[in-house]
């Protein structure tokens, strides 16, 4: 699975360090990654420009590396969207039939 | 620096991977040292904290070597580029620049001419330190610094050769056309 668009999502708020990254998306609750994938993840991402990264001082006021998107995230992340949205269509359609309320789904 | 803060980097240091550079590993202590915080915070024993955190992250050596290249293919070419640029620039001041001091000896020759023949003279000077100073700069910056630097660094020495390199080629063809 492609863990790049969900870190892209994590992200689109605010800026964050690897270590509240990770939180965020434990919190979510869907994802059970190793922790430590996350950082090769951004730094991948720092190198294709859709992430730039920062030293700041956290809220712990220890000095921490932060993510942000940058334009070019933002745009990969709603062609993401839309890219997920799509296939969620096409699979309930094959899946359920067309009986599964998924139709409208790409609309919103 | 703390003392916890320092056996965790000794122990990643020592599993993760040598590749790394000093941010990427920095960064995994950081991580390693928030996760140890909240467990002790939590009520966790520090031992057992920092063998949860450790485990949590994952194979240290699986993750150092899942790091993209640390030098982006870009930056690598752009700093191939400057370099056959100042090897280039270093065989123009070397062999053919004598030439047109030459040409130009006892003649009058605009000065800006003068000043383009004497791009290529400290290459010439210090050529073994010309030779080795980019790569051993290459070097820290891939070992020590971000994709930013590496970029700025590879492209700004690139941009500068590139630029004295032509700069040198221009002087020398018209001193040598003007004999």
């Amino acid at each position: 699975m492609d863990l790049r668009p969900l870190v892209l999502a994590l992200l689109e708020a605010e800026p964050l360090y690897g270590y509240r990254l990770v939180q965020r998306a434990k919190a979510k609750g869907a994802l059970d990654w190793e922790e430590g994938t996350v950082y090769p993840l951004l730094h991948g991402l720092e190198r294709e420009g859709l992430v730039k990264a920062h030293w700041r001082r956290a809220e712990t006021g220890r000095r921490r590396r932060y993510y942000e998107l940058t334009a070019a995230g933002r745009r990969r992340l709603k062609s993401a969207r839309t890219e997920w949205r799509q296939q969620v269509r096409t699979v309930s359609s094959v899946l359920l039939g067309g009986r599964h309320g998924f139709e409208g789904a790409g609309a919103s | 620096m703390g003392s916890r803060e320092q056996a965790l980097r000794s122990l990643v240091q020592g599993t993760a991977a040598g590749r790394l550079t000093v941010e990427q590993r920095q960064e995994l202590v950081d991580h390693l040292e928030d996760a140890v915080e909240a467990k002790v915070a939590a009520g966790a024993g520090e031992l057992d904290a920092v063998a949860a955190a450790f485990r949590e992250l994952g194979d240290l050596k699986a993750i150092g070597s899942a790091y993209p290249r640390a030098w982006s293919p870009a930056a690598l070419t752009s700093g191939i580029f400057g370099y056959a640029a100042m090897l280039a620039l270093l065989f123009f001041a070397i062999f053919v620049t004598p030439r047109a001091f030459q040409a130009a000896h006892g003649r009058h020759v605009p000065a800006v001419l003068d000043v383009l023949l004497l791009v290529g003279a400290p290459v010439a000077r210090y050529w073994l330190l010309f030779m080795i100073a980019p790569l051993a700069a290459g070097a820290l910056a891939w070992r020590c610094g971000g994709a930013r630097l590496q970029r700025v660094a590879s492209f700004g020495f690139s941009a500068v050769m590139m630029v004295a390199l032509v700069a040198h080629l221009f002087g020398v063809s018209v001193t040598l056309a003007l004999r």
